[in-house]
């Protein structure tokens, strides 16, 4: 019966692990792919700007002499009519029946810092008469945050448990041996050792398991989406395995620490 | 022979106002008590007088309830485990492995200590061989009567030539033959310049200026003076040795 209860602990702790090691780096896979696609087009702010159309010298004037544009281009009322036209095919007719007066100048301008460009414009409404800015959406930053912040911690909260519970069924059995060792004056490490050989050997071989289905899990995300991300890479895995083997280590160490101290010398 | 007279007078343990109590139960109170080093103690007392709490006490596994502890001249909690590897305890009760045999048992100090094989297993041997153990060394620990068990304890704390030597009732389970064994292999050890401190209830059977006797009562260790042991100076035969030689 022990047996049986130990197993399934057992079992429960390292799947858990395994699970949310997992989560954590389809996560931060998630992450890094958002970051280098979707996210890098936001990378500097995009101002997208309705001119009067007598005054497209003098704006063109103000971007040359403006510090704070790095780049702008300029749409004719034409241009954006043919985008217009190229975007809605089946309104052909009616775009060709609208005044060329009617459709507006526009400029797209890129700037180090979108708000403050804002402000400026406002002060020259004879040359801007609209104003939109483009930036990166914050609740999606914030949802890949968040995310990545909760599965860390989980998965932290678990490794620390799945080296835990294996230390204090250590500990108990091995009470007498540590007490005499204690005894003899046997430094910690000459305990430590070997049983830190051990653990690391589990741990590698749950987060190699984890990587494995974090690498399954995104390609198949991959295969039904339309998504041109890369699929899990390499650096990510094998950072992933350093990064719970230098934990766990630390982790273990202090547990260690914690029950070596409690074991009486006699 | 006679002892370390250079070492006598130097302090190993010093307590100074020791209290110690378990709950309303006081075992010392006020206790002033100094162990020279270079000396052959003794220590009697009635049973429940509080040997083996000294002895806690001495290895530092129990602390004073007031009071400090100095052990060559600093406190004992500052000094770092490492300092226990020059010091052989003997323990009343067993504290061996066992599901490991009588060689992993006594050869655990030195494997501690990293001491090559081929020297592990001669200091081993030689060991087994003077206690008598050498049939038993494949044997499991938990496998040993009370008797070999103690003199598996014995040859585990001694094994390391330790400068100093704990020893509470390290002869409790032997007969007065196997005793005197044991109490003759520390008296060596002593004059060979070891400092030793046993608690028994079988003290030798003889008498040397350099053994120090002391007795536990009244919450206070005292010590006895020549006129209060009435034991038979080295040499001379007591009753109890000629009725072994009789028996023999």
């Amino acid at each position: 019966m022990i047996g049986f209860r130990f197993f399934i602990r057992e079992f429960g702790l390292a799947s858990a692990f395994i699970a949310l090691g997992a989560l954590l780096l389809i996560c931060l896979w998630f992450s890094l792919s958002v970051q280098s696609s979707f996210l890098n087009e936001f990378r500097q702010d995009q101002l997208s700007l309705i001119l009067d159309p007598t005054e497209k010298e003098s704006f063109e004037q103000l971007m040359r002499e403006e510090s704070g544009v790095l780049r702008y281009s300029l749409q004719t009322a034409e241009e954006n009519r043919d985008r217009i036209r190229s975007l809605y095919p089946e309104l052909d007719s009616v775009i060709d029946s609208i005044s060329i007066e009617n459709f507006p100048v526009s400029a797209l301008v890129i700037v180090e810092d979108g708000r403050k460009m804002m402000s400026f414009f406002e002060t020259r409404p004879e040359l801007i008469q609209a104003q939109m800015i483009h930036q990166a959406p914050d609740s999606l930053k914030t949802l890949i945050s968040v995310a990545t912040t909760i599965f860390l911690f989980l998965w932290v909260f678990t490794l620390i448990l799945f080296l835990y519970f294996q230390l204090e069924g250590v500990a108990h059995r091995q009470s007498a041996k540590w007490s005499l060792m204690k005894m003899l004056g046997a430094k910690s490490s000459r305990i430590f050792l070997p049983l830190w050989g051990l653990q690391m050997t589990r741990l590698l071989v749950s987060s190699v398991c984890a990587c494995v289905l974090a690498w399954w899990a995104t390609s198949y995300l991959l295969s039904f989406s339309n998504w041109t991300w890369a699929g899990l890479g390499l650096n990510l895995s094998l950072g992933f395995i350093l990064a719970s083997l230098v934990l766990g280590s630390l982790c273990l160490y202090s547990l260690f620490l914690v029950q070596f101290r409690r074991v009486s010398v006699c | 022979m006679i002892t370390l007279l250079r070492e006598v007078g130097k302090l190993l343990f010093q307590f100074k106002k020791v209290h110690k109590s378990y709950g309303i139960q006081k075992i010392f109170r006020d206790l002033d008590f100094c162990l020279q080093r270079g000396t052959f103690s003794i220590l009697t007392g009635a049973s429940g007088s509080g040997k083996t709490t000294l002895f806690r006490l001495l290895c530092g596994v129990e602390k004073p309830t007031a009071g400090e502890i100095h052990f060559l001249g600093r406190r004992l909690v500052e000094h770092s485990p490492v300092h226990l590897r020059n010091i052989g305890f003997i323990f009343q009760s067993p504290r061996g492995l066992f599901d490991r045999t009588v060689f992993e048992n006594v050869a655990l100090p030195l494997m501690v200590d990293r001491v090559p094989r081929p020297e592990i297993e001669s200091r081993v041997m030689a060991w087994l061989d003077d206690l008598g153990l050498r049939h038993r060394v494949k044997s499991k620990y938990g496998d040993l009567s009370g008797g070999e068990i103690q003199k598996l304890e014995f040859a585990r704390a001694m094994i390391r030539r330790p400068r100093l030597v704990l020893a509470d009732e390290p002869t409790a389970h032997l007969d007065a033959i196997q005793s005197d064994l044991l109490l003759d292999i520390l008296w060596e050890h002593y004059r060979n310049g070891a400092s030793v401190f046993i608690s028994t209830h079988h003290p030798p059977k003889f008498h040397h200026p350099s053994i120090l006797r002391y007795h536990i009562e009244d919450q206070q260790i005292r010590q006895l003076s020549s006129e209060e042991v009435h034991i038979p100076r080295l040499g001379e035969e007591s009753s109890v040795q000629k009725k072994l030689e009789l028996e023999r």
